[in-house]
């Protein structure tokens, strides 16, 4: 009876070791989702990233929130920080003659819009923070609309006054640069890509308009839903599939007011200084956030068929939503349709 | 074949299909737990294994299944084809684990157990169910119990059987 | 039984409750919809995330088969076979679960709806 006894012991304890190590390991490789919310340039951004290591991933998160923090800081032309060269400090430089030395990052930025303004045909003009500001101020005010007086008077500065130097140096002549449709598209572009360099490859980041995602560990691609422009509680009339892109979306219908019937959203057409009426709204898809964010923000100041012949020179997709309702899309846009 | 094999094989079918019957009349032994059923007849079918051999196993087997059809379920319907699939890996496995050291008790457990992996595959098959995969280790978990049962008893019986032969 | 038999039992009760574990595991999160088979036509597609106590009536071959939603959860009420086996099985959750009413050709099967990641806007 002993030896039987002893006989179960000897069985079954090593087979129950080696069931818990297999548990044990199992538990451990599992990846478990980590998410956070953040508040960077005036917009809200939900960061979801699937790691195996919890601690690893809090850190992830913690450098993309110092990522978004830092952009958010080199971007901001209303206020100055300690120690950093922003938009404010270049705007508010008493000495237009001075050359400033500014981060790598800014100083990239500002090329990318100076890259894209000949690109664009002035399109895309990141030399218009004063007009900017006059629309942000009607807008707050809700009581008009600017006259075309009011805004010739702001419109001071070109992009040709901008002027960058080697290394890393700016001479600004009392320009008001505004970076609002590069700054977002950038800090995403460079979040997905820290995220990348540390192995994290299944990630999601939605700043607002502008999402970017890796590839889904359980799955063989994010779905991401497009906003009706039509709808108050946020339908979708469009999911796109895929891995490793980005989809970032403009329209004039989140940030806008009514005067007089008439509705006046935030993006402003450097050719007239008055918001564009061509479209509802266009989403971009691309590999890189930051051309995505430049694209979609060009496209929305383009007639719908001008937009479409640029997209067909470029990698990217394109949808648009008319102001009949009626959505067209670019050549490629089934290869983002469900199969 | 003698007339005495020939008289002994068929009185264990009877007898097979008698228990099969018994156990569908009996609810304690059915459907107490969804998805497990004891197996009454399996006792014959062990017994057959230990006397006589592989092909007159097979054989029982599959008259008894082809039997209860015609009697009870009918024939060549989603149950026939249950039992049918359960038999065959239940007799397969059991004639070679027969050859392995394992004993009696051994071999019924392993004849359950692949009783319900026939099923369950024969389930995904016809119902298009992969999700039914899930439910087999629970399945296994209860064809270990009742194949030691049933074990157990083909033991005891075949110990007075040979008695008595 | 012997040493043998010991080892074969220990062996495939590590690997079933292994892979119980596992299985689990396989549930993904989510809304979930149950799907109401008759002899694989698709009859009843219920929401599970909506949370409401409610019966559903589908005809199976034996008669009516009552189906009862309640919260998350779903489960054959009342049906008529000779085992009862589906009616026995009760609440059903996860989309690793299924209910099969052999008797009466009434499946239901749980599925996570394909739910979007995120929306732009």
């Amino acid at each position: 009876m002993q030896e039987k006894i002893n006989r179960w012991i000897w069985i079954s304890l090593p087979i129950l070791v080696i069931g818990l190590i297999i548990l044990y390991w199992i538990e451990k490789n599992e990846v478990k989702e980590f998410t956070r919310n953040l508040f960077y340039m005036d917009t809200y951004i939900y960061v979801k990233i699937e790691a195996k290591d919890e601690k690893k991933a809090t850190e992830a998160l913690e450098q993309v929130e110092q990522i978004y923090d830092s952009y958010h800081k080199l971007a901001d032309r209303y206020q100055a920080y300690d120690g950093i060269v922003n938009l404010y400090t270049i705007y508010h430089n008493t000495d237009p003659d001075a050359t400033l030395t500014i981060d790598e990052r800014l100083y990239d930025m500002i090329a990318y819009g100076k890259e894209w303004y000949e690109k664009s045909h002035g399109k895309l003009d990141i030399s218009m923070g004063n007009i900017i500001d006059v629309w942000n101020h009607y807008r707050t005010m809700q009581t008009g609309i600017p006259s075309q007086e009011e805004l010739m008077l702001h419109d001071t500065g070109s992009i040709q006054d901008i002027i960058l130097l080697d290394h890393n140096q700016i001479q600004n002549n009392h320009v008001n640069i505004d970076l609002g449709a590069i700054a977002k598209g950038y800090a995403t572009e460079m979040a997905g890509n820290y995220l990348e360099s540390i192995g994290i490859t299944s990630y999601l980041i939605n700043a607002g308009g502008n999402v970017k995602v890796g590839k889904p560990s359980h799955k063989d691609t994010y779905s991401i839903g497009i906003e009706d422009p039509n709808s108050t509680v946020g339908d979708v009339f469009k999911i796109i599939y895929g891995k490793n892109i980005s989809v970032v979306t403009s329209g004039g219908y989140e940030r806008y007011y009514e005067y007089e019937g008439k509705k006046y959203h935030h993006i402003i057409d450097p050719d007239t200084n008055m918001p564009s009426s061509y479209m509802k709204s266009v989403t971009v898809i691309t590999e890189d956030s930051r051309l995505g964010d430049v694209l979609s923000t060009v496209l929305f100041l383009l007639p719908i068929e001008e937009g479409k012949a640029l997209v067909d020179t470029l990698p990217v997709e394109a949808i648009w939503y008319d102001n009949n309702d009626v959505i067209i899309t670019s050549k490629g846009i089934a290869n983002y349709e469900q199969k | 074949m003698t007339y005495q094999k020939i008289t002994r094989l068929s009185m264990l079918l009877t007898l097979s299909l008698l228990l099969s019957i018994l156990e569908s009349m009996i609810p304690i032994f059915n459907g107490m737990i969804p998805g497990i059923k004891i197996g009454l007849a399996n006792i014959i079918l062990v017994m057959v294994l230990y006397l006589y051999g592989a092909k007159e196993t097979f054989a029982i087997a599959l008259l008894r299944v082809l039997l209860m059809g015609i009697l009870r379920t009918g024939l060549f319907n989603i149950h026939f084809f249950f039992s049918l699939a359960g038999t065959i890996c239940s007799v397969g496995i059991m004639t070679f684990a027969k050859k392995t050291k394992l004993s009696m008790i051994g071999v019924s457990i392993l004849g359950s157990i692949f009783h319900s992996i026939g099923q369950i595959i024969i389930a995904i098959y016809l119902l298009h169910l992969p999700n039914l995969i899930y439910y087999l280790p629970w399945m296994i978990l209860g064809s270990m119990i009742t194949g030691a049962i049933i074990g157990y008893f083909a033991k005891t019986v075949l110990k007075q059987f040979k008695n008595t032969l | 039984m012997n040493k043998n038999d010991g080892i074969m039992i220990g062996v495939i009760l590590i690997l079933c409750l292994l892979s119980i574990l596992i299985f689990a595991k396989w549930d993904k999160k989510g809304d979930k919809i149950a799907i109401v088979y008759y002899q694989d036509e698709v009859i009843l597609t219920i929401d599970l995330a909506k949370n409401e106590k409610k019966d559903y009536q589908v005809m199976g071959k034996n008669g009516t088969v009552i189906i009862e939603v309640n919260q998350d959860k779903i489960r054959v009420k009342q049906e008529n076979s000779p085992l009862h086996i589906c009616s026995k099985q009760g609440y059903i959750s996860k989309n690793t679960e299924s209910i099969v009413c052999l008797p009466n050709q009434i499946v239901i099967q749980i599925q996570t709806k394909n739910a979007i990641d995120t929306v732009v806007h």
